[in-house]
């Protein structure tokens, strides 16, 4: 055959060249990378499934069927779909249409040897060189490289840089030492070390593909943080809390858009930031506290009920006699501000977080005759209404603790302990009195005209009793402790000893009643404070029931009971002030 | 034993430097592990899985089987949740009134309420979440994670257990053990108070130089009879030396008071109730500052109310231990967010399982052991705040939609941790054992972010 004939023989004349000449193709030299990447696991060295070394060209001859090349196993199990059994590789990605050609060319060839021994051999060098450049630049550093695979280019992987834990502390030349794989490095932490941070930075060679870097805990400053955002264009990470940068790092250039920057414990964040209490929410969000005082015990306290039905203290104080209190809003830590009375005489104001006396104010004696406070309320004007028994008149003091204004209550049978109990203003400006000695409930307006009353009828029979049950559930009276106006514009009364609880309207109607037995498993003695929570639900006060009744309960429109209130450990027969806060 | 350790050998041999820095197969988002292990089991009913149908059952008898310490029952009397549920954060998630600290973290938070595990007492269920299987001899989810990625800081342990100050959970070092694998990769206990770590001082009279100079000796010894194919006398040199380098590393790292005083009230180390907790999740933080990869601190120890196990008083019981443990655990997360490292820390909550909704005996509100649902959480380390998965029935008793098997939260953490929970093996036995077992477990993807 002449050299022309070969030449024109096509596949035949490529055939020839390639086989004398033992430089291989760019693209075999591809297909022999991709196979030691993917096929070497099972088919070099010591392992080779099925007898198949892929690690020699001897080895990829005997894959090749002599007698039907195009039908060889080697490049049949490569070609087969993903999901069939015999598909080669088993796992991750297959070869390329370019990689399969190659093969197949390879194989039309006549499977020479020559060139695909050199394209074995570049490829397992270029491997061990890649992993020795990398162990070189390793050694030089001393910092800890790990690699991680990278998706986009194969046998690229990424690399995370720390010098964090390394015996050996970075220098200016340790970090230029980076620069044959600085184009990998995604990843890099100065975290925690001393000494000049600021200059080993602005040693750091380009780092075109960096995404985090941790400096915090190190001594760098705004030119060090500089240095780096010179070199780091596609940062989207960088913690620098607790290191020396100020406020001016937040006016370099070159940190990118929407990175997160880590300040906190700088003169940076300190400026940007006030410290806020991190829990802050909380104090919307606290279980449901209790204001409580009974004068059997002493005590005033709050209470936070974490557990159902178990509360536990927050604060607590003595009183000689308490028969209203108020809670004024949140100061913190749950606790807030208290309005309450130590004794018949004396009103302060307490932040129960600190203890501190916040107002007070002392009924001035009148003459010899006794003058006593049953009730008291800070007003949205600021104001405290204070109702003086004994003088039969409502005042209004100011924060200096000055009677600003004040007015005469109508009293049938005055006394100094029984004109009034609790007093409760209502939303359009009037006060709502219970006159205890009377058994009546009588609404003022400001400036004392009277605009309208009610009077409680006494329970079953006369109000006249024996001493054994004065107080308990067979005392019998109308000795009306408070009464507060709905949002609905009647109004609830607590009958005290009449044992119950009377909802009227304006026109002097009974709406409802809870009597002495009307609530499941409860049984009203002396009925005393009335609250309406937020959802509509009243908080009744039950005193002198005894140990085995609750001492408040919380029922709904329809009298069913949604929560008691129960604890003569602290409190006992006379809790006679109570509040539920709600938050 | 030494036949186990021949066997080990027979791969290749990974003792000979067992704390060498590997390079993983991929680096997933979390380094590092903080493990907050509620022993004796949290009343999911009361903590974090809002039953609101369950209070109105309080008292009335029910016919629901369970399984606990007093073996299979086919219903009882209901113990409704004796705390209020609020909702908290963007995400909405009820959370009881023991947790108000850490209710304003939820949106950090994915809950897993569809955990089961394979045994309802405490032994077993404890080897069950710390080593996924129910018997002895396995190594710990630590031991896995430090194999997996080695050490980050060679001067301190990569694994640390911090326990209760009331003792250790039962079967003690079993539940940080590093069974088959090399004892290098084993938990090491640190301590908040008192010596940190225990038998680490350099004897009295002896000079650092001294000390230097027997350990090469020492090592020089070993290594004539050793041949580099002892596996235990390999870990035991090692250890050795990691002791030696932890006598310098060790004190800065466990050193709490210089940490701001902010920063310590933020753990509660001012109150008496949250100080012991406080100042371990205070150390856990420090430690991942250092390189630490996994760190497992234990609330409650010892028994009965020393630990989360309410079988008398629910209330009394959860009460302290929810009070010990709310705001340190929520400061971590604050602490570890505002310092930016939650995305590469993740924490996980749980015990080692749930309680029931009935109580355990005639009177009272105890809770009897619970391991058909209970709640885990995690949060940080890649994992998507504000979720939610996997439901219990409406009496929370037991997980009956999503539900996951601890092997899953165990696939969930070393995936997450950048390890294939499937691939990950160490070969003993004549079997490549892994920490999800033969059976293998996918990763709940829900609370991937």
């Amino acid at each position: 055959m002449s050299l022309r004939t070969r030449m024109l023989a096509g596949a035949g004349a490529a055939t020839l060249a390639t086989t004398l000449r033992a430089a291989p193709s760019d693209e075999l030299r591809a297909l022999a990378e991709s196979v030691q990447a993917r096929c070497f696991e099972c088919h070099a060295a010591a392992v080779t499934k099925g007898g198949l070394a892929l690690d020699t060209a001897g080895g990829w001859v005997e894959g090749v069927d002599g007698l039907d090349p195009e039908d060889s196993e080697l490049f049949y199990r490569v070609t087969l779909p993903a999901d069939d059994p015999d598909a080669m590789p088993p796992k991750g990605p297959r070869l390329s249409r370019s990689e399969l050609s190659a093969l197949q060319a390879w194989i039309r060839e006549g499977s020479p040897a020559k060139p695909l021994e050199q394209a074995l051999s570049d490829a397992a060098k270029g491997a061990l060189s890649r992993a020795a450049l990398l162990d070189r630049v390793r050694e030089a550093s001393g910092a800890r490289i790990d690699e991680r695979p990278n998706s986009v280019v194969e046998d690229e992987a990424q690399l995370l840089v720390t010098w964090s834990f390394s015996p050996e502390p970075p220098t200016p030349a340790r970090m230029a030492a980076l620069e044959p794989v600085a184009h990998r490095v995604i990843e890099l932490s100065l975290a925690g070390l001393e000494g000049p941070v600021d200059e080993w930075l602005s040693a750091l060679p380009e780092l075109p593909a960096i995404r985090r870097v941790h400096l915090e805990r190190s001594p760098v400053t705004n030119g060090g943080v500089a240095a780096l955002l010179k070199r780091s264009p596609v940062l989207d990470y960088l913690n620098l809390h607790s290191t020396r940068v100020d406020r001016g790092v937040l006016d370099l250039d070159g940190l990118p858009e929407g990175a997160q920057l880590v300040l906190f414990g700088t003169d940076a964040f300190k400026a940007s930031a006030a410290l806020v209490d991190p829990f802050a929410s909380v104090a919307r969000t606290y279980p449901r506290r209790i204001l409580a005082a009974d004068a059997s015990k002493g005590r005033v306290a709050l209470l936070m009920e974490t557990a159902i039905g178990k509360p536990t203290v927050l604060w607590e104080a003595k009183t000689r006699a308490i028969h209203d209190l108020q809670w004024l809003g949140d100061t913190q830590g749950g606790h807030g501000r208290v309005l309450y009375q130590e004794s018949w005489q004396r009103v302060v104001e307490v932040d129960t977080a600190t203890g501190r006396v916040l107002w007070s104010y002392e009924a001035p004696s009148q003459g010899d005759d006794q003058v006593e406070i049953h009730s008291f309320e800070r007003l949205k004007d600021g104001t405290t209404m204070v109702a003086e028994s004994g003088r039969a008149r409502i005042a209004f003091v100011d924060s200096g603790g000055a009677v600003v204004h004040s007015f005469q209550l109508q009293v049938d049978t005055p006394d100094a302990h029984h004109d009034t109990r609790q007093v409760q203003p209502t939303s359009t400006g009037t006060f709502l009195v219970a006159h205890e000695r009377d058994g009546v409930i009588r609404e003022y307006d400001r400036d004392g005209t009277m605009v309208w009353s009610y009077a409680v009828p006494p329970y079953e029979h006369d109000a006249t009793h024996g001493e054994e049950q004065r107080e308990g559930f067979g005392a019998l009276g109308n000795q009306a402790y408070s009464a507060l106006r709905l949002q609905d514009g009647n109004t609830v009364i607590a009958t005290g000893n009449g044992h119950s609880f009377l909802c009227v309207d304006a026109s002097g109607e009974i709406r409802w009643v809870i009597s002495q037995d009307s609530l499941e498993s409860v049984q009203l003695a002396w009925t005393t404070t009335i609250q309406e929570l937020s959802n509509g639900h009243l908080v009744l006060g039950n005193c002198h029931a005894g140990p085995d009744q609750p001492q408040a309960v919380e029922v709904d429109a329809a009298g069913r009971i949604h929560w008691r209130f129960r604890d003569f450990d602290r409190f006992g027969n006379a809790l006679t002030g109570f509040e539920v806060i709600e938050r | 034993l030494s036949r186990q350790a021949q066997a080990a050998s027979g791969a290749a041999n990974p003792l000979s430097d067992a704390a060498r820095p590997v390079t993983p197969k991929a680096l997933g988002r979390a380094k590092h592990v903080i493990f907050l292990f509620m022993y004796g089991g949290p009343s999911q009913v009361d903590t974090f899985d809002y039953k609101p149908d369950l209070y109105a059952l309080d008292g009335k008898t029910i016919d629901i089987p369970t399984f606990g310490r007093q073996g299979k029952r086919g219903g009882g009397r209901v113990v409704g949740p004796k705390w209020r549920f609020r909702q908290y954060g963007e995400c909405g998630k009820y959370v009881s009134d023991l947790f108000p600290h850490l209710g304003t973290q939820v949106d950090k938070i994915a809950f897993i309420h569809s955990m089961y595990a394979e045994s309802p007492i405490h032994g077993s269920a404890l080897l069950n979440m710390n080593c996924g299987r129910i018997v002895s001899g396995h190594p710990s989810l630590g031991s896995w994670v430090n194999y997996g990625l080695g050490s980050l800081n060679q001067d301190l342990p990569g694994y640390v257990v911090m326990l209760d100050e009331s003792g250790g959970p039962i079967s003690g070092a079993k539940n940080w053990t590093s069974g088959y694998m090399p004892a290098s990769l084993q938990g090491v206990q640190v301590r908040t108070e008192g010596t940190p770590i225990l038998a680490l001082k350099r004897p009295e009279g002896m000079a650092g130089r001294t000390q230097r100079a027997l350990l090469d000796h020492l090592a020089e010894e070993n290594a004539r009879h050793a041949h580099g194919q002892n596996p235990e006398l390999a870990a035991r040199i090692q250890q050795y030396e990691l002791a030696y380098r932890m006598q310098s590393a060790a004190p800065e790292a466990v050193d709490l008071a210089s940490e701001s005083e902010e920063t310590k009230a933020l753990y509660g180390l001012d109150r008496e109730e949250t100080r012991r907790f406080g100042a371990k999740c205070l150390l856990a933080r420090r430690l991942v500052e250092r390189g630490v990869r996994f760190i497992q601190v234990y609330s409650g120890g010892g028994h009965n109310d020393d630990n989360w196990d309410a079988h008398g008083d629910l209330v009394f019981n959860h009460t302290r231990h929810a009070g010990r443990t709310d705001r340190p655990i929520a400061a971590l997360l604050v602490d570890l967010e505002r310092r930016g490292l939650l995305d590469e820390t993740l924490v996980v909550w749980g015990g080692e399982f749930g309680r029931q909704p009935t109580a355990e005996y005639e009177k009272g509100t105890g809770r009897d052991h619970n391991s058909w649902g209970f709640t885990m959480w995690m949060a940080g380390g890649g994992v998507r705040g504000g979720t939610s998965v996997g439901q219990t029935d409406e009496l929370g008793s037991k997980a009956v939609e999503d539900r996951f098997h601890v092997r899953n939260l165990h696939a969930t953490i070393l995936h997450l941790m950048g390890l294939d929970p499937n691939g990950l093996s160490y070969f003993f036995g004549g079997l490549d054992q892994k920490l999800v077992g033969v059976e293998g477990a996918e990763p709940i993807r829900q609370v991937i972010a």
